[in-house]
């Protein structure tokens, strides 16, 4: 039990495995499921400083690595805010699993899904990671394709897309210490981060092989959806990372940053450009995550003085959008009995609905970076440092901007709309202003105060030593 | 401290309205409450004029990083003015309201009036773009949900998303201008509005007093045509006039061409609405061109290198703009009061828009500065013309209304004769009376004109005496429909319901059958055309 290995990786998975036994008793279930991870996020956040602990006069020792089947599984006191982060995730999304119909699976699967990204990012040689993300794509399906139902096109499209991704990182992983052997084989290195990329695009979906995103999000329930999609976009962020820090081949291939750039811009546009022609919300959130990704991957883009610093600033503000967002989209798919939330539902909603309505659009105004919300400080950073870029990347994110405010603005031109149905009475239970008012609060605080949600993880990148400038 | 102070005391009223009238309702201690509040404030503005400029930081974003950024206030000589008005704008609603017997003059109403006079406070006197946008977004979204609120059997749903949109852009286009702007170091304030990047601040600002485009969503509800409702249109604009009035004076460095074609569309909308504010039967349905063209002529100043010059017509737009549109019920016996308004905006030496003839004529007079004199001579001849039309007799007042409607007004006639005398150093000149007299000329002789006809603008009447009537009306008609923009909705669902359709063939394609084949093939597509020379 003195192993970092054990205490973040093995026992939540196995803990996981446990709950799988008791998921019929949902309150137990969702206590546990969100006590686990919480418990895990304070150990990573008390250990991240140094893996000795000294409690009444006795020190805890943690031993960093674990050597299973042959492979090496090594977790630093350094890397402990990544974990800090992805259990703390886990935690915000099974605080609240309660309150929706997500299904038994959730609360165990989604420990075992975390402790599996966890590791993912510490196995050694980094080529099984593509084996464990393949697992995970298939430990979601009870989540994404409940049992009793027929396995819809978008998980099979995901699972596919996954399964595409792997051989590509495997096949990459063994040209890998052919170029570190003769550092100088040009069109080695070349193939090998034609590769790299190849995956990574599988994996998140980039455009134009990210047409699982909106039918995955289109069939499933936003509260499962969100999670599985918001922890894979920031561990595979992680992950990327650790290619980069660990290979000077592929960091300093001048080509690498054209081709982000680019990668990021079209994300940004091909998700703008779609998104203003939806014509459900379940689907809207598939290409915000679309967008998402390019901007993860354009600040990856710009490797100068304090970029880091950006993307961690940019991870925690993303993970609280995308956590208002599904609990927005959850609460109005529960008081419509809508599966997919249409547009035409949504008439009048702001009458009917007026908190739901409240905390949709400022979800919405948050995600696409509008001033005053929380992920506003970052966006705005990456905006500036896209001022001194080419024009055309620059037309083609603003012109994704514009169709990310009109998106919005359609949602509430359907709010105000008169409704369809004659009864425009408010429905909503008086017990939703807390917890609305509570997120819109945090959401603003933290656009004005960006320290509220930096402070906590400035040294969540900081085992990437090779990227600190 | 002051500054604080004044925030302060106007959102702790407005709070102290709401949780004690939700409690114990009473209308009268409601008014008195945001008749204090407002008075306070408007008084401690005053004595802020002794400590200017004044700068406050309120919040560093990243220290120690290239991205260094600061939220946080500063009043100088450019928006102390703006703020003053502002304030007197909102005791003079207070003030005015004790007359009106409008159903939506509520004390709720009176919370709203000192509310958004904090809130427009605050991006008044930010001290960067950043904190104004911040500013922009919160009193748009606090607009926003009132005017839900007030429309609530949903008629207004259209306008409403038109309102927000616009604003909404405006602030977008504010951000992309400060980022734009950024020359990757810290920078504190609206020094960061470079030449070269000084149009994107000016669309901006445009965009929020609706000038581009020509069109601000009018909202019929009652509740907004009085009190609060001309707090709600005319104290957004302030913050935009004070974004003008930070721009650099070499505007014109940046593209002389783009430049060229923003004045002329400038020009376009002064004259036009100006003619527009003369012609409109009531002021009520005027008060949209008023905005207009004052907000032209601000912007005109800065295209011609004197931002500095923006702010009387600002100060025009608020000042005697809302001493006539808070004249209502419209007493004949004081309809003296507004006319003092005149004193705002005819830019004779010595008065407080003495200064703003630089901004609009220029050393050689050219034939944008004639236009320019002469819708002038339009909106001055509307403001009396409108005055004059003002024929009602009340009875029946209660008592202190009686003097608490003629004090309203003499709030903002006094706060323009005060900002007339000390608002700024250098403020009392005698102006170019180049443009000064030629207005007054050309006022003179439309007085003259306007007694002939008995002030009244009759259709039968100018259909007989004007030459070309029908032709002019034509162009005037094609021209109303084309600046109102009633064309885009239609416009818009043409080009929309085809791309939707070409989309949705796209979306189908990638999410097909063949699918997962097509993405790989519009990837190979892509990889080829980025490896192609010269397309990067």
């Amino acid at each position: 039990m003195n192993n970092t290995v054990i205490i973040w990786i093995v026992l939540p998975a196995l803990l996981g495995l446990a709950l799988v036994l008791i998921q019929r008793q949902t309150k137990l279930s969702a206590v546990l499921g969100s006590l686990i991870p919480f418990v895990l996020t304070v150990l990573a956040v008390v250990f991240s400083k140094g893996l000795t602990l000294l409690v009444l006069g006795r020190y805890f020792i943690l031993v960093d690595s674990l050597v299973i089947f042959g492979r090496t599984i090594q977790i630093t006191a350094d890397q402990l805010g990544i974990i800090a982060l992805l259990y703390f995730l886990c935690f915000a999304w099974n605080l609240l699993s309660g309150l929706f119909k997500v299904g038994h699976w959730f609360n165990s699967l989604s420990l075992i899904i975390t402790a599996l990204w966890v590791s993912v990012q510490f196995i050694n040689p980094f080529l099984y990671s593509a084996v464990v993300i393949e697992l995970i794509a298939l430990v979601s399906v009870p989540l994404l394709s409940p049992r009793g139902t027929p396995a819809r096109s978008g998980v099979i499209r995901f699972l596919s897309m996954q399964t595409l991704a792997m051989p590509l990182i495997l096949i990459s992983g063994w040209m890998v210490s052919g170029i570190e052997t003769s550092p100088s084989a040009e069109a080695i290195i070349l193939r090998g981060s034609l590769l790299v990329i190849a995956g990574f695009s599988l994996w998140a979906g980039i455009f134009p092989i990210h047409s699982w995103l909106p039918m995955l999000t289109e069939e499933s329930h936003p509260w499962i959806i969100s999670f599985l999609q918001t922890i894979m976009q920031i561990s595979l962020a992680i992950f990327f990372l650790k290619f980069l820090n660990q290979y000077a081949w592929l960091r300093n291939l001048e080509e690498i940053k054209l081709v982000l750039k680019w990668i990021g811009a079209l994300c940004i546009i091909s998700a703008g450009t779609m998104v203003v022609f939806q014509k459900k919300l379940s689907r809207i959130l598939g290409y915000l995550y679309l967008s998402g990704t390019g901007y993860i991957v354009l600040s990856m883009a710009f490797q100068q003085q304090g970029w880091l610093d950006v993307l961690s600033l940019y991870l925690l503000p993303c993970v609280f959008a995308y956590w208002s967002l599904g609990y927005a989209l959850s609460l109005l798919r529960e008081a419509l009995g809508s599966e997919q939330i249409d547009f035409s539902e949504l008439s009048g909603l702001i009458w009917r609905y007026p908190l739901i309505s409240v905390l949709l659009l400022c979800s919405l105004l948050n995600i696409i970076g509008m001033p005053l919300f929380s992920l506003f400080p970052s966006h705005r950073i990456i905006w500036s440092i896209l001022a001194s870029e080419s024009l055309t990347i620059r037309l083609l994110i603003s012109i994704g901007l514009l169709g990310m405010i009109t998106m919005v603005l359609r949602v509430l031109g359907m709010m105000v709309q008169p409704p369809e149905v004659t009864d425009q009475d408010k429905k909503e239970k008086p017990v939703f202003i807390v917890p609305v008012v509570l997120i819109v609060l945090l959401m603003v605080l933290s656009g004005l105060f960006p320290q509220i949600f930096s402070a906590p993880i400035q040294s969540l990148l900081i085992s990437f030593q090779n990227l600190l400038l | 401290m002051i500054l604080f102070a004044i925030l302060g005391v106007l959102f702790l009223g407005s709070l102290l309205i709401m949780i004690l009238h939700s409690y114990r309702p009473n209308t009268a201690r409601s008014w008195v409450i945001a008749m204090i509040t407002a008075l306070i404030a408007w008084v401690a503005s005053f004595v802020l004029r002794l400590y200017l400029p004044t700068q406050v930081n309120l919040i560093t974003w990243f220290p120690g990083t290239i991205f260094k950024e600061s939220l946080g206030f500063e009043v100088d000589y450019l928006n102390w003015p703006y703020m003053v008005a502002v304030l007197s704008m909102s005791v003079a609603a207070l003030l005015t309201d004790t007359t009106r017997s409008d159903p939506g003059i509520t004390p709720y109403s009176w919370a709203q009036t000192i509310s958004i006079t904090g809130l427009n406070l605050i991006a008044i006197l930010a001290a960067n773009p950043l904190t104004m946008a911040i500013a922009w977004m919160v009193t748009d979204l606090v607009e926003l949900l009132t005017l839900v609120r007030l429309s609530k059997a949903a008629e207004l749903g259209s306008k409403i998303v038109s309102f927000f949109s616009i604003r909404i852009l405006s602030t977008f286009m504010l951000t992309i201008a400060a980022s734009v702007a950024w020359q990757g170091q810290p920078f504190a304030g609206f020094e960061v509005m470079q030449p070269n990047t000084s149009l994107f601040f000016l669309i901006a600002a445009g965009l929020r007093l609706g000038v581009f485009p020509l069109n601000l969503p009018f909202l019929d509800s009652p509740e907004l045509r009085w009190g609060a409702g001309t707090l709600f249109r005319l104290t957004p604009a302030a913050s935009a006039l004070v974004l003008i009035a930070h721009l650099p004076a070499g505007l014109t460095i940046f593209n002389q061409n783009l430049v060229n074609i923003v004045q002329i569309l400038t020009l376009i909308a002064a004259f036009y609405s100006s003619l527009m504010w003369l012609t409109r039967k009531t002021n009520y349905e005027a008060r949209l061109y008023w905005m207009v063209t004052l907000s032209a002529y601000a912007i005109q100043s800065a295209l011609n290198g004197n931002p500095e010059a923006s702010r009387v017509w600002g100060l025009a737009l608020l000042l005697s703009g809302s001493l006539l549109f808070l004249f209502n019920p419209p007493i004949r016996r004081i309809r003296f009061l507004p006319m003092l308004g005149l004193l705002g905006f005819i830019g004779l030496p010595y008065t407080l828009a003495a200064s703003g003839w630089e901004g609009l004529v220029q050393e050689t007079l050219k034939f944008t500065s004639v236009i320019m004199i002469i819708s002038h001579a339009f909106l001055v001849l509307g403001y009396i013309r409108h005055i004059i039309g003002a024929e009602s007799t009340v009875t029946g007042l209660e008592k202190y209304a009686r003097i608490t409607f003629p004090l309203g007004l003499v709030t903002l006639i006094q706060t323009i004769l005060v900002l007339g005398l000390v608002g700024w150093p250098g403020v009392l000149t005698i102006g170019d009376l180049r443009g000064s007299l030629g207005s007054l000329s050309l006022v003179l002789i439309g007085l003259l004109i306007g007694w002939q006809f008995g002030f009244r603008v009759e259709m039968d009447v100018l259909s007989q005496k004007i030459p070309f009537y029908r032709l002019i009306s034509v162009v005037f008609n094609f021209f109303r429909k084309a600046l109102s923009l009633s064309w885009v909705p239609g416009l818009v669902k043409r080009v929309y319901t085809p791309v939707a359709g070409l989309a949705g063939f796209f979306s189908q394609i990638l999410e097909g059958d063949g699918g997962i084949l097509w993405s790989l093939v519009f990837l190979l597509i892509l990889s080829i055309l980025f490896l192609a020379p010269g397309l990067r």
